[in-house]
């Protein structure tokens, strides 16, 4: 059913962007001061937020409608239309994009509050929020959009946004490069992500899901070429989503402010990877091969990033390799064709590794941008609501019962384990990958928290934040807690999966075929992940509320210094990557100098000379440029007359 | 279709021939007599003062386009006139609306003064 | 004998009737109050009049308009024809009068005192008018009138600035050599109604059939109409008179004229026509490689810009080639052709009309020397310039780009990959000179400000702003001026 009026839910933020763009170009010489402050708060905070209106009104509209005939379009113009190629401005919602425009609006809209206490009397307040906001217009884009094309102009626009937040404070070197290392990993999978999008585009003529979808549910498009487009999308997922082996760039993306990383780096952005899979869920369940593939990286990665993530000291660095992992159970899940878990676990995930990073956010706020957990300890006096929402999120993501992500991530490791063939060895990578979650989480918590102070007393009191930091937190433990409603075990109340199944129902059912599992099993599994979560969770508190064990991480005799160094892969991909690269380019630089430049310098001499002579041509004498006229006219009319033209 | 044009064809022919002929025949029987007067301008009558490379008032020329102007507004009118009992009041009011556009140019030109010789 | 107006005849006329009587207006106003200054005032009203009663047809995508049978409109027994598309460069024609216009509020209109205010603004309401009958000419009647109406105005206006050489050298030399053109034209067509006995498109391809003297006519008008659009060996006028004109014309004339006779030619070359695909890739070609040439080793901006409006129109030429190759291609390449020319018109008003601000800054030369780093002194009219430039040269993201892509397209779908290739090697061999005026423009060591300081002109710096952004906008949206 055509409804325009969601146009609104991209535009208002892009206005936002729009209008503090120019607050920032008009007060950029004014050094700042409240109003402008309070004038690109309320720009900021207000557009994403009567955008999340948009969004319940555009929700409960589909809501009215019969749950087959979910779908609101809004066509604004054409855009592209040379030949086969017909891209529209339009815009589609269903089930699926509803439930992560409202979690992109929601959460954003929280974090755009918790903004304007972080980021407040930093130079750029309205850069930052032209910034914030431009990036939730793109990601809406990016999710909304009903084409390749659409979805791949949001995921573009925001990988820029992540670049210029990233690298906000750009006089930080470091911080810059970090920024130039996201930008330039990502466009290896965007490059992926192009090759797939051509190779779907020429198989079946349309950029559009539903025909992909359409194409590959009906035979539409060959198996060999549906694998290759399948794992070339999936590269550029790898890209965007942080996975193995392209999530190198997410923990040194933690050098933007904390809310981006809360937003863009957690909730948001890394998940569009997710979303381009289920959204594409037909043509991945009917590409031969392909996900198998997205399980098994999935669950690697998931695995593999938890182990980094025992041997941090910087509270965002922990935090972020746990949202690579994280995101592997998400891929773990879409892998086994578990569409729906990978959703839920995405949606609750959003909740608790939002409340995460914008709590750490507040201990370092208090802490006065120390983020060295070694050098905190015993805040949990000083900074009370911090601590107590902190520890709502850090239950959810270590899996404690009743959280919301001991439902989501139970779900995902149970329906890993029924899915038949390689499922236990998944469910096994999946369970040792919880096991270690909830051990750093344990271990986050004892060391910020608990303990004796390790910083210098007399120097620093840690203070505990604004209101308008604390209700965000206040309000995502709650829905930390409460995400869990979403999908209860056992059939019991599964609002999420009923409202996703009109969408998701079909690739799942293909997917996973008959694969059924029993609800004891069900129960067995439960309790087992439960039990370990719970247990880990207390033992890795208990281990490091004792001693923080800073020496488990010395470079030559810790015995955790391999995952404390991310396992070398960065060293890996300077030696084995980079170097190489950068070798074949002096070669080029030199191929380019000699040959090509002298070919070049060659030509454009020539051309100089032959120049001269034409110029001559010009002479600027009127009865002459008459003669050539008249010689024109002359060699026209006998050629139309002799028929020799 | 170009055959039509043959007589045509034929007649320049006869022109050229005829009046080349006639200047050949001239010069062969005639019998050349070179004097003073035969090289000037007009062999009788006014002698010739001053170059002929002479400046003329520019309103001279803008007399002359204005004239040229309302001349061919003349040939429409013509056009007209021959037609203008067919044509009835429809053509009258056409007409009349042809000479008001006509007009506006020429009120201007009066106005601004084109038509004054010496201003 | 014709009966009255048809709803037809009153779409296409009625913006010359604004138009003209925008004309009427200043005339009688100038004869009984000249000191009152209303030209500009009634001169803009007029072109806004025009543009709105031209915005129904240019909108009607695709369906035709109520009351109105048929797409493209054919008015006054066929004499007129146009397609919405063409309307938007009717648009586009109107608009450049307007940014010329809106250029000579503080320029020329201020010249002698302001003495010639009012030949100022009647022409340039006639010229428009001209263009906009031009390109919809489809009779021999209309057509020479067009063409007429719209280079009359355009040779007194190059000739403005009467006091300096240049620009009087601009004027005659337009007049003389675009006098001789016309009489090309009339005589072709005279020939062809000769050989046919026909005065619409439908003379063209009649007069395959026809004898000797049918194709003359062919010859000579197509001579003509090549004059109009600068195709070489025809192009040799246009460094010289769009450098001496005064800047705001040259905008006008690069934009507006282009676009008619462009339509123009398209009107008169229909497919399956007298001059094959191998002919049209030719003159394009040679338009091309002559244009890029010379201009490599200019030192004058302006002339710089001229020249590579002539690389453009031989360009344009590559569309009439496909035409020919993909005789059912018609509509689509209609539909580049008018892209091509809209995309075009915004990026020459752009770069014409930055170039004039600048050159106010440098004392009224557009030479290299004197330009010098001006871009950094005025970062909008330089970014302006530069923005224009780069869409001139076809970089992807401005309108540029997707005029030269869509006019590829054609050629590349209508079978000739090859004439395609090596008009694509043409174009990327003028990047030399376009980014040679981006050097220049940011240049380190600036030019020393020189002449009297220039006149703060508000009005000509907003006006830019609509072109500059125009070429951005077509750039990354084509379908407003790209109808199928």
């Amino acid at each position: 059913m055509d409804a325009p009026w969601i146009w609104l839910i991209p535009l208002l933020p892009l206005a936002g962007a729009a209008a503090n763009g120019l607050l920032h170009a008009r007060f950029l010489g004014a050094g700042g001061g409240a109003a402008p402050e309070r004038r690109a708060s309320w720009l900021g905070v207000g557009s994403v937020a009567l955008s999340f209106g948009v969004c319940l009104a555009a929700f409960l509209r589909l809501l009215a409608l019969d749950p087959e005939q979910r779908v609101l379009r809004a066509s604004l113009a054409p855009w592209i239309s040379a030949g086969q190629i017909d891209v529209a401005w339009s815009l589609a919602i269903d089930p699926l994009n509803a439930a992560m425009m409202l979690v992109v609006t929601g959460v954003g809209a929280l974090i755009h509050l918790y903004s304007t206490g972080y980021m407040h009397g930093d130079r750029g307040f309205a850069k930052y929020f032209a910034y914030l906001n431009l990036f939730v217009a793109m990601m809406l884009m990016l999710i909304l959009s009903d084409s390749l094309v659409g979805l791949f102009l949001g995921w573009e626009g925001v990988g820029l946004c992540s670049y210029l937040l990233i690298g906000f404070w750009y006089d930080d070197g470091e911080k810059a490069d970090a920024a130039r290392k996201a930008f330039v990993v990502n466009r290896i999978g965007d490059l992926g992500f192009l090759i797939g999008m051509g190779l779907l585009f020429w198989q079946t003529g349309s950029f559009s899901f539903e025909a992909v979808n359409d194409a590959a549910r009906s035979g539409g498009i060959p198996s060999g070429l549906a694998t290759v487009a399948g794992l070339m999308l999936f590269l550029g997922c790898c890209g965007k989503s942080a996975q193995i082996p392209l999530y190198v760039w997410l923990p040194d993306a933690m050098a933007g402010p904390t809310p981006v990383s809360a937003l863009i780096h957690a909730a948001t952005m890394v998940t569009s990877g997710i979303y381009l899979v289920a959204r594409l869920a037909d043509f991945f369940t009917f590409a031969p091969g392909v996900l198998p593939v997205i399980g098994a990286v999935g669950a690697a990665t998931a695995l593999f990033a938890a182990t980094i993530g025992l041997a941090q000291r910087d509270i965002k660095k922990v935090l972020a390799y746990s949202t690579v992992s994280q995101l592997g159970y998400m891929f773990l899940a879409l892998g086994v064709g578990a569409f729906g878990a990978a959703l839920y676990h995405l949606i609750t995930h959003a909740f608790f590794k939002a409340l995460l990073f914008l709590g750490a956010g507040s201990v370092i706020h208090a802490m006065h941008h120390e983020q060295d957990m070694f050098r905190m300890g015993g805040l949990r006096d000083r900074i009370p609501v911090t601590f107590r929402t902190m520890t709502v999120g850090a239950f959810a993501l270590a899996g404690v019962p009743l959280f919301s992500g001991f439902f989501s991530k139970d779900e995902i490791l149970f329906l890993s384990a029924a899915s038949g063939g390689g499922g236990w060895l998944l469910w096994a990578v999946g369970l040792t990958g919880a096991v270690l979650t909830a051990a750093y989480t344990g271990r986050l918590l004892a060391l910020t928290f608990f303990g004796g102070p390790r910083y210098d007393t007399r120097k620093l009191t840690p203070h505990e934040s604004p209101a308008s930091m604390l209700t965000p937190l206040r309000v995502l433990a709650f829905l930390s807690v409460a995400g869990g409603l979403l999908g209860l075990p056992f059939h019991l109340f599964t609002p999420l999966h009923d409202w996703l199944h009109p969408v998701l129902g079909g690739a799942e059912a293909a997917a996973r075929g008959e694969a059924q599992a029993s609800a004891a099993l069900e129960a067995v599994l439960m309790l087992l992940g439960g039990g370990a979560a719970v247990a880990s969770l207390y033992l890795g508190w208990k281990r490091f509320v004792q001693d923080p064990g800073e020496g488990l991480l010395d470079p030559r005799r810790g015995a955790l210094r391999h995952p404390a160094a991310a396992w070398h892969v960065d060293a890996f991909y300077t030696a084995f990557v980079v170097v190489p690269l950068k070798l074949f380019a002096a070669v080029c630089a030199a191929f380019d100098l000699l040959v090509v430049d002298g070919a070049v310098n060659f030509l454009a001499w020539r051309s100089r000379e032959s120049a001269e002579g034409v110029r001559s041509l010009q002479s600027g004498g009127a009865p002459e440029y008459a003669l050539w006229m008249a010689a024109g006219a002359v060699v026209l009319v006998a050629g139309l007359v002799f028929g020799a033209l | 279709m170009l055959a039509a044009y043959a007589p045509l064809l034929a007649w320049l022919v006869l022109v050229l021939v005829f009046v080349t002929g006639l200047l050949w025949v001239t010069d062969r029987i005639g019998r050349p007599r070179p004097a003073t007067g035969k090289a000037d301008t007009y062999e009788c009558g006014m002698e010739p003062v001053g170059d002929a490379h002479r400046r003329f008032s520019v309103h001279y020329y803008l007399v002359a386009v204005l004239f040229i102007l309302f001349d061919v507004e003349a040939l429409f009118l013509i056009l007209w006139a021959l037609q203008a009992r067919e044509l009835g009041t429809p053509g009258l009011l056409e007409v009349g609306f042809f000479l008001a556009v006509l007009a506006v140019g020429w009120l201007h030109i009066w106005r601004r003064g084109g038509l004054e010789w010496d201003r | 004998m014709p009966g009255p107006l048809t709803p037809s005849d009153w779409l296409l006329a009625a913006p010359l009737l604004w138009l003209a009587g925008g004309v009427v207006a200043i005339l009688v106003l100038d004869a009984f109050r000249p000191a009152a200054r209303h030209e500009a005032g009634l001169a803009f009203l007029a072109l806004l009049g025009a543009a709105w009663s031209l915005w129904p047809l240019a909108e009607a995508a695709g369906e035709p308009l109520e009351g109105i049978p048929g797409l493209p409109v054919r008015a006054f027994s066929g004499m007129l024809e146009a397609s919405p598309g063409n309307a938007v460069v009717g648009l586009l024609c109107l608009g450049a009068a307007a940014l010329a216009g809106i250029l000579s509020l503080r320029s020329l209109c201020r010249l002698e005192s302001g003495r010639h205010r009012t030949a100022l603004w009647t022409l340039l309401l006639v010229a428009p008018a001209g263009m906009l009958v031009t390109l919809a000419s489809s009779h021999f009647a209309t057509l020479f009138l067009g063409i007429e109406t719209l280079s009359l105005p355009l040779y007194v206006l190059s000739a403005l600035r009467r006091t300096e050489e240049g620009s009087v050298e601009a004027g005659l030399k337009y007049f003389l050599l675009g006098a001789f053109a016309s009489g090309f034209l009339v005589f072709g067509m005279a020939l062809l109604y000769a050989g046919t006995g026909r005065m619409d498109p439908g003379a063209v391809t009649a007069a395959l059939e026809g004898g000797a003297l049918a194709r003359a006519g062919l010859g000579f008008l197509y001579a003509g109409l090549l004059f109009k659009l600068a195709i070489a060996p025809f192009h040799l006028w246009v460094a010289d008179v769009y450098q001496g004109a005064p800047t705001p014309i040259t905008a006008l004339m690069a934009a507006g004229t282009k676009a008619a006779a462009a339509l123009a030619l398209l009107h008169w070359a229909p497919p399956a026509g007298p001059l094959g695909s191998g002919a049209w890739a030719l003159l394009a070609c040679a338009t091309l490689a002559l244009a890029n040439l010379t201009a490599l080793n200019q030192e004058n901006l302006k002339r710089i810009l001229a020249l590579s409006g002539v690389a453009h129109a031989g360009l344009l030429l590559f569309a009439l080639a496909a035409l020919q190759a993909a005789p059912g291609s018609g509509a689509s390449v209609e539909a580049a052709v008018n892209f091509y020319l809209v995309a075009y018109g915004v990026s020459a008003l752009a770069a014409f009309g930055a170039l004039e601000l600048l050159e106010r800054r440098a004392g009224g030369h557009a030479e290299a020397s004197a330009l010098r780093g001006l871009g950094r002194r005025f970062p909008v009219a330089g970014g302006i310039l530069a923005l224009a430039v780069l869409s001139l040269a076809g970089i992807p993201g401005t309108a540029g780009f997707l005029g030269k892509y869509f006019v590829f397209a054609e050629l590349v779908r209508s079978g000739e990959v090859g004439v395609a290739l090596l008009g694509i090697l043409l174009t990327l061999w003028s990047f030399a000179y376009y980014l040679r005026i981006l050097v220049v423009l940011y240049m380190k060591d600036a030019a020393p400000a020189g002449g009297p300081p220039a006149v703060q002109d508000t009005p000509a710096a907003v006006a830019l702003w609509v072109p500059a952004v125009l070429v951005v906008l077509l750039g990354v949206w084509p379908a407003p001026a790209h109808l199928l």
